[in-house]
């Protein structure tokens, strides 16, 4: 197992503001491994 | 991979620490970003991150070596040592005969490349290409999957293709499927589900991609 290089833990973003407002990530977690091609 | 409108640039951005994730924590190298302020984080993206765009982002103003310099003068690297260093990256990505060029002077394909040896100058650990191969054709969009394929794995670096773009998957060591915000799940990038996907000219002229044809550096992945 390649070590992680970039690490993200249950990640929400939330653009825009009021009525307008989106919620584009809803709980995304995910590791990058070094040496390795992500899609 | 994903359809427009999944999230995927979103995550690149907060990956990328561009934008700030409303709950949730990003840590790059081991080490967490929550509570940096933003010169923290513009430090970070110099001295770990190298995005690589669509639309290439170059200066035009600038020759193809200056584009990748710039990278090394705004770390502060000597200028003997930025030009040495500027110069390999651009071999390193097949362009040692276009260095004094313009970006009007290049192909879609060739500054796509400068584009990526310009992320890779610095040493970054982590490489974040936001639909890299969008405005290319089948054959450059080709190349510039194997030169990223290669940076992950000769460099050991970390790359992440944002894209909905189905050719690219034999070049993958993963594949992270989103949608509406969401991951729907994860697969070896080697299996594939047994498909065989079409990729460059001689794609198009055939009609079929051999498996034996694929990207040598994805189909020898362990």
């Amino acid at each position: 197992m390649t070590r992680p290089v970039l690490e993200a833990v249950d990640i929400v973003k939330v653009l825009g503001k009021g009525a307008g407002q989106v919620q584009a990530l809803k709980g995304v977690s995910l590791s990058l491994a070094s040496g390795q091609l992500t899609l | 991979m994903g359809p427009s409108g999944s999230g995927k640039t979103t995550l690149l951005s907060v990956l990328g620490c561009v934008l700030t994730p409303t709950q949730g924590t990003i840590s790059v190298l081991g080490h967490s970003t929550a509570g940096a302020g933003s010169g923290d984080l513009a430090k970070l993206r110099r001295d770990h991150l190298g995005f690589v765009f669509q639309s290439y982002h170059l200066f035009p103003t600038l020759t193809a070596m200056d584009n990748v310099r710039l990278a090394l003068d705004v770390r502060g690297e000597r200028p003997k040592r930025a030009i040495a260093r500027a110069q390999e990256v651009l071999c390193t990505v097949g362009l040692s005969h276009k260095m004094n060029a313009f970006p009007r002077e290049l192909s879609g394909g060739e500054q796509q490349r400068v584009a990526i040896a310009r992320a890779i100058v610095g040493d970054a650990s982590v490489i974040l290409a936001d639909e890299p191969t969008g405005a290319l054709d089948s054959k450059s969009g080709h190349d510039i999957m194997t030169i990223l394929a290669r940076i992950a794995k000769d460099s050991a670096r970390g790359v992440l293709v944002v894209t909905h773009d189905p050719r690219a998957l034999p070049f993958a060591d993963r594949i992270i499927d989103m949608e509406d915000g969401c991951i729907l799940g994860e697969k070896p990038g080697i299996e594939n589900n047994g498909r065989v996907i079409q990729f460059g000219a001689e794609a198009e002229a055939t009609g079929k991609r051999p498996s034996a044809e694929r990207p040598v550096l994805a189909s020898t992945r362990q």
